[in-house]
């Protein structure tokens, strides 16, 4: 079986146990569930609010460098820091935050391997304990990795160019849902999904505990719905975050070096005026 | 949109997972500490899986436009 192409990006639940204390390594939990860290969450573990810590106020995007920084610096993040980050969901907004973190710049961070559910599967120790690390002074000095992120024109200037995977459900994708069926079913002007897309739904890269795949199961499943990573890849989904999971498996995991995430995705696309759509 | 709820016994904070008709997983709730649980799938057919440590259940339930309340039981 053939080995992920960065497999350092991901630790297991035995390794997280083991440097519970590790003052080399700040644990950071991001969840859709904004409650999960208060009710109980992992020992010297801090959290980051997936929308108010992460997303810029009041426009539709992300913190910059600086905001980052600051995020990082707040959670005695320095330059020796790993940065571990796990949520539930199957890592779902964790993924989220790990692609933000290489897209500003930030490499020394990695992923909890099936993230909170496996911790718990596992029957883990889980505290409400909230720690306190001293602020540093680390800044990010790396450029914006711009290649990681697909703007709009960017995907317009696409269309009939890129493989584009669409990695919503096949109901949203089909445009019988607007979003998932655990969520309210706000979205965008029309369903549908851009012309030509693939649809390989973010979990099936999951297994049922929410660890990853093997490589080889991996590999099989983006190559036979035709993502072979010979060009150019953008993954969208309906607000980015699912995306981040792919593009983090197409990336990182599977080593498929131009893959960027579309984070406008369908509520942006899907609510363009006079764009292509397909059912 | 009908509502899928359910309650799990001895599900106090399960995993609960939504998959569809092709097996793909959909999403994923917390049971509360009760082992209740709230979902909102289309009319179709769906699998409901409850992780617990030690433990994995599995139910088929089939929704139309009414809302729909199943038990899990141990």
């Amino acid at each position: 079986m053939a080995e992920f192409a960065n497999p350092g990006i991901l630790v297991g639940t035995e390794w997280m146990a083991a440097h519970l204390d590790d003052r080399d390594v700040r644990i950071i939990e991001v969840d859709e569930d904004v409650m999960a860290y208060e009710k109980g969450h992992i020992r010297n573990s801090l959290a980051w609010n997936w929308f108010d810590d992460l997303h810029a106020k009041p426009r539709r995007d992300y913190v910059g460098q600086a905001e980052m920084s600051r995020l990082l610096q707040a959670a005695g993040v320095d330059e020796r820091t790993t940065v571990i980050l796990y949520g539930g969901n199957n890592n779902w907004f964790a993924t989220y935050a790990y692609w933000l973190l290489r897209y500003l710049g930030f490499d020394n961070v990695k992923l909890l391997n099936g993230g909170r559910k496996r911790w718990e599967l596992d029957g883990r120790e889980l505290t409400t304990d909230v720690p306190k690390f001293g602020p540093t002074t680390l800044t990010i000095t790396n450029p914006v990795r711009a290649e990681l992120r697909a703007m709009r024109e960017q995907v317009l200037d696409s269309l009939d160019k890129v493989c584009f995977v669409d990695v919503r459900s096949p109901e949203e994708y089909r445009g019988e849902m607007m979003a998932p069926a655990h969520l309210p079913q706000e979205s965008a002007m029309v369903p549908g999904h851009i012309p030509g897309a693939r649809n390989v739904p973010w979990s099936r890269a999951a297994n049922e505990d929410g660890t990853f795949k093997s490589y080889d199961e991996l590999r099989d499943l983006y190559g036979t719905a035709g993502v072979s990573g010979e060009g150019p890849v953008i993954a969208y989904c309906r607000i980015g975050e699912r995306s981040a999971h792919t593009w983090l498996v197409l990336h990182e995991l599977l080593g498929i070096a131009n893959v960027a995430n579309y984070d406008g995705s369908w509520t942006e696309y899907g609510s363009l005026v006079g764009v292509p759509v397909e059912w | 949109m009908p509502r899928l709820t359910g309650t799990i016994e001895n599900g106090s904070g399960a995993f609960v997972q939504l998959r569809d008709g092709e097996g793909d997983f959909v999403g994923e709730v917390r049971a509360d500490d009760e082992g209740r649980f709230t979902l909102y799938p289309i009319a179709g057919e769906w699998t409901v899986i409850c992780l617990t440590p030690n433990n994995r259940r599995e139910q088929h339930v089939d929704m139309g436009n009414e809302d729909v309340d199943i038990r899990v039981s141990a």
